[in-house]
C-alpha cells in the first residue's frame, strides 16, 4: 500500500492540513523548515508528522545543515532534489556532491526529481524529463557518492506539461521509484492544481491519472503519494482549504481501495466471478486473467449462456446463489454499476465494482 | 435568505430517484436544478434525433415527474430552478423545431408547476450569425410571447440564459452575452407580459468564454437575475468545473469574492446553484458524495459574502 500525505505549501491553512490522515506524511520545503518546525506545537506531536524535504537545488547551493537536521529529529526521511531550474545533469551532481555527507550522515534518501526546460514559449524536454534518463542519473550517482539510498520523485504535473504519457513515464521510473507528486494541470502552465479537475467536454479527464495509479497498483509500489498542490492552496480561500483537503483524502480512499482489489482478485480462498462478458472482461483479462483467472462470468445475456469467453465460461447471474455466501468474491465488469448493483442487491448478493480506468 | 442548490444533471436520470435526492440532501443542498434536458439531449437535437420522452401524454409525464416531487418532499429539497431542454431551435431542421417549440417547452412548463419550479431556463433561439441580431431577438421575442399564456397558468417565470456560439474552433459571443441585450429581451417581455413573467440565468461559465465581466453584468442585469448557473472553466472550453480549480496563483481564474460582492449590491436573494455536474464523471465514482459536499462547503462560504 502506498503512503499518502501532503506538501505543505505556502498559504496552506494549518489547521486544515493538521485536522487530515494526509498529515501523517507532510513534506516541507528545506527553506521554510526552521519556521515550520518552531510553530509545530505539543499539540502537533503524533498529527503532523514530518516525512520529507524539499531542495531547491537551482537556488540553494549549500543545504541549510540546522534545518534538515532539525527536521530528520522531527522524523523526516527523505529529502528531494528539485531540479527545476538546471540546464544539466553536471549541476545536480555537482549539488549532491557538495551536500552527500550530510544526507549521508541524517540518513534521508535522496530523491532526483523530473523537470522541463523553459523555452520562453512552452516547457520543452530537458536532462531530468524522462524516466529512463533519470534511472540513468540515479545510477550514476548512486555508484559516485557511494550511496545507494537514492531514488526517483515522479511529479505528475510536471511530467503531463510535456504531453508524456503519463503510464509509461511513471512505468519508466518504477525501478527506484519512492515518491509520487501528484498534481495536475492543462498541460500548459505548471499551476500544480488539484488532480482530476483538468476535462475536456463533460467531465472527460485531460490528465492519465488513473492509468498512474494503475501502474503504480500493478507494480505494488509501497512508496509515497505525496499531494503537491500549490495552485489549489493560492487560489482557494483559507476558509476552504479544509474543503480540498477533504477532496484529496477522497482521492487517498479511492486509491488505496483499489490497491485493496489486487488483494481481492488474489484471494485463493474464494471464488472469483465476474458480472459481464463485454469489453470491460476484456480489459480485465489483459491485465489480469494470467494471473487471476474468474471462475466463471455471469452476464443478463440469455443467449451468452454456456458459451465461453476468452476461455471463460459464462453462466446466469442466478449460479452467484450456488456458491456459498462467504465464499463469493464478485466483481461488476459492465459500466452500469448502478443497475447491475440493484440487480445483485435484490439477489442478496454483495459485489464490488472493476474500474477498468486504471488498467487499459 | 440565499440558498445553495445543485443541478441534477449528473445524478439523474442515472440513479434511482430517492438515492439521488438523498445524496443531495446529504451534501446540505437546500435546493435542486432540476435538469429535464437530460430527457432529450442537446447532441442529439444538434444531430436530428429525437425520442419519444415528450410524446408521452402530460398525465405519464406528471406521473413520472411526481416520483421526483415525493422524492424531494422526502428529502426536504425544494426545486429553486429548471432546465428545459435545447436547443429549441436548429436551423434546417422545421419539424423538431415546431416539436420542440410546440410540445417539448410547454410540456415542460407543466412539468415545472407540477414540481414547484418558480424559474425555467429556456434557451433562446441562437440566430444572430445567419440573420442578424435584430432578426434573433424579433424572432426570440414573438416565441417567447408565445408562452405568456401558459407561464400564467402554471405561475412559472422563464429565465432567458447567456450564451455563446462556436465559429470554427472559437467560441464567441451567442445571445444575451451583451448585458444590455439581455434587459432589452426581459424587459419588452415582462412589459408584454404585464407582470414579472421573464428573468435572467447568469451563467457564470459561459461569461467567462466570452470575456465578459461578471460584476459589470451583475450590475446592469440588477433584479432581473433570477436564477444562477455557477461553475468555472480555464477561458477556453465550457468545462462545467468546479470553482478555485483554475490557476496556480492568488487572482487567477474567475474572480468570486467580486462576483458574489455584486450580487450583494444587486440585492440578489436566491439560490447559488451550481452547474457542475462534469465533476460527477471527472472525479471517481467513490468519491460523488465528498464533490457534493465540497461544492455545497463553496456555496455556503459564498452565502457569507452577500
Amino acid at each position: 500500500m502506498f503512503k499518502a500525505g501532503i506538501q505543505y505549501a505556502a498559504g496552506i491553512d494549518f489547521d486544515a492540513v493538521r485536522n487530515s490522515i494526509l498529515s501523517k506524511n507532510t513534506e516541507i520545503y528545506v527553506s521554510e523548515a526552521g519556521k515550520i518546525l518552531e510553530s509545530l506545537g505539543d499539540k502537533d506531536k503524533g498529527i503532523i508528522n514530518i516525512k520529507g524535504l524539499v531542495w531547491k537545488v537551482a537556488q540553494e547551493r549549500e543545504l541549510y545543515s540546522d534545518s534538515v537536521r532539525n527536521a530528520v529529529n522531527a522524523g523526516a526521511e527523505y529529502i528531494v532534489a528539485e531540479t527545476k531550474g538546471l540546464d544539466t545533469v553536471d549541476k545536480l551532481v555537482a549539488a549532491v556532491d557538495n551536500n552527500i555527507e550530510l544526507i549521508k550522515e541524517c540518513g534521508l534518501c535522496l530523491l532526483v526529481e523530473n523537470s522541463n526546460l523553459y523555452n520562453g514559449n512552452k516547457y520543452i524536454y530537458g536532462p531530468f524529463s524522462e524516466g529512463k534518463k533519470l534511472c540513468d542519473i540515479v545510477e550514476g550517482l548512486r555508484k559516485r557518492v557511494h550511496y545507494d539510498n537514492i531514488g526517483i520523485c515522479a511529479d505528475i504535473g510536471v511530467a503531463n506539461l510535456l504531453g508524456s504519457n503519463l503510464k509509461s513515464f511513471t512505468k519508466d521510473c518504477m525501478r527506484y521509484l519512492a515518491l509520487i507528486h501528484m498534481n495536475d494541470n492543462d498541460g500548459v502552465i505548471d499551476s500544480a492544481q488539484m488532480p482530476f479537475t483538468f476535462t475536456v467536454g463533460r467531465g472527460t479527464r485531460a490528465t492519465d491519472i488513473f492509468r498512474v495509479i494503475g501502474i503504480l497498483i500493478q507494480y505494488d509500489y509501497n512508496g509515497y503519494v505525496v499531494f503537491n498542490n500549490r495552485g489549489t492552496w493560492e487560489v482557494t480561500p483559507k476558509q476552504l482549504h479544509h474543503s480540498m483537503v477533504r477532496l484529496l483524502e477522497g482521492m487517498t480512499a479511492e486509491w488505496q481501495k483499489e490497491y485493496r482489489f489486487k488483494e481481492a482478485i488474489a484471494d485463493r480462498d474464494k471464488i472469483l466471478v465476474l458480472f459481464g462478458g463485454g469489453n470491460m472482461f476484456r480489459d480485465y483479462m489483459i491485465s489480469f486473467g494470467d494471473k487471476y483467472p474468474p471462475e466463471f462470468i455471469v452476464d443478463n445475456d440469455k443467449n451468452s449462456w454456456g458459451q465461453e469467453r476468452l476461455g471463460i465460461t459464462i453462466k446466469s447471474p442466478e449460479e452467484i446463489l450456488a456458491i456459498p455466501e462467504d465464499k463469493r468474491n464478485v466483481w461488476i465488469c459492465n459500466m452500469n454499476y448502478d443497475i447491475i448493483g440493484k440487480q445483485l442487491e435484490s439477489m442478496g448478493i454483495e459485489y464490488n465494482c472493476f474500474i477498468d480506468q486504471y488498467y487499459i | 435568505m440565499i440558498t445553495v442548490g445543485i443541478q441534477t444533471k449528473g445524478l439523474l436520470p442515472e440513479k434511482n430517484t430517492d438515492e439521488a435526492f438523498k445524496m443531495i440532501h446529504d451534501a446540505g443542498f437546500d435546493c435542486v436544478d432540476i435538469n429535464i434536458d437530460t430527457f432529450l439531449k442537446n447532441s442529439d437535437l444538434y444531430s436530428g434525433k429525437l425520442n419519444g420522452f415528450f410524446s408521452e401524454s402530460m398525465d405519464n409525464l406528471v406521473e413520472y415527474f411526481l416520483s421526483y416531487r415525493v422524492a424531494m418532499e422526502k428529502h426536504g429539497i425544494r426545486a429553486s430552478q429548471m432546465h428545459a431542454p435545447y436547443p429549441v431551435r436548429v436551423e434546417g431542421r422545421d419539424v423538431q423545431n415546431n416539436y420542440m417549440q410546440g410540445e417539448v417547452i410547454p410540456k415542460s412548463i407543466v412539468i415545472a408547476e407540477v414540481l414547484g419550479v418558480p424559474w425555467v431556463v429556456i434557451h433562446p433561439f441562437k440566430m444572430q450569425y445567419r440573420y442578424g441580431k435584430e432578426r434573433e431577438f424579433q424572432e426570440n421575442i414573438e416565441y417567447y410571447k408565445m408562452l405568456v399564456p401558459i407561464l400564467k397558468q402554471c405561475k412559472v417565470g422563464i429565465c432567458l440564459e447567456n450564451l455563446y456560439e462556436a465559429l470554427g474552433n472559437r467560441i464567441v459571443e451567442g445571445v444575451c452575452a451583451d448585458p444590455e441585450e439581455a434587459v432589452r429581451y426581459i424587459d419588452t417581455l415582462n412589459d408584454y407580459a404585464g407582470e414579472e413573467l421573464f428573468g435572467f440565468c447568469l451563467d457564470t461559465g459561459h461569461l467567462q468564454l466570452v470575456n465578459r465581466d461578471p460584476a459589470e453584468f451583475i450590475h446592469i442585469l440588477g433584479h432581473r437575475i433570477k436564477a444562477l448557473h455557477l461553475h468555472e472553466n480555464d477561458g477556453t472550453g465550457d468545462l462545467h468545473q468546479l470553482p478555485y480549480s483554475f490557476g496556480s496563483v492568488a487572482g487567477e481564474g474567475q474572480d468570486w469574492n467580486r462576483i458574489m460582492k455584486a450580487l450583494k449590491d444587486v440585492g440578489f436573494a436566491g439560490t447559488l446553484s451550481f452547474e457542475t455536474f462534469p465533476t460527477m464523471n471527472s472525479f471517481p465514482r467513490s468519491m460523488q458524495k465528498c464533490v457534493l459536499e465540497t461544492i455545497h462547503d463553496i456555496g455556503t462560504y459564498w452565502t457569507t459574502l452577500i
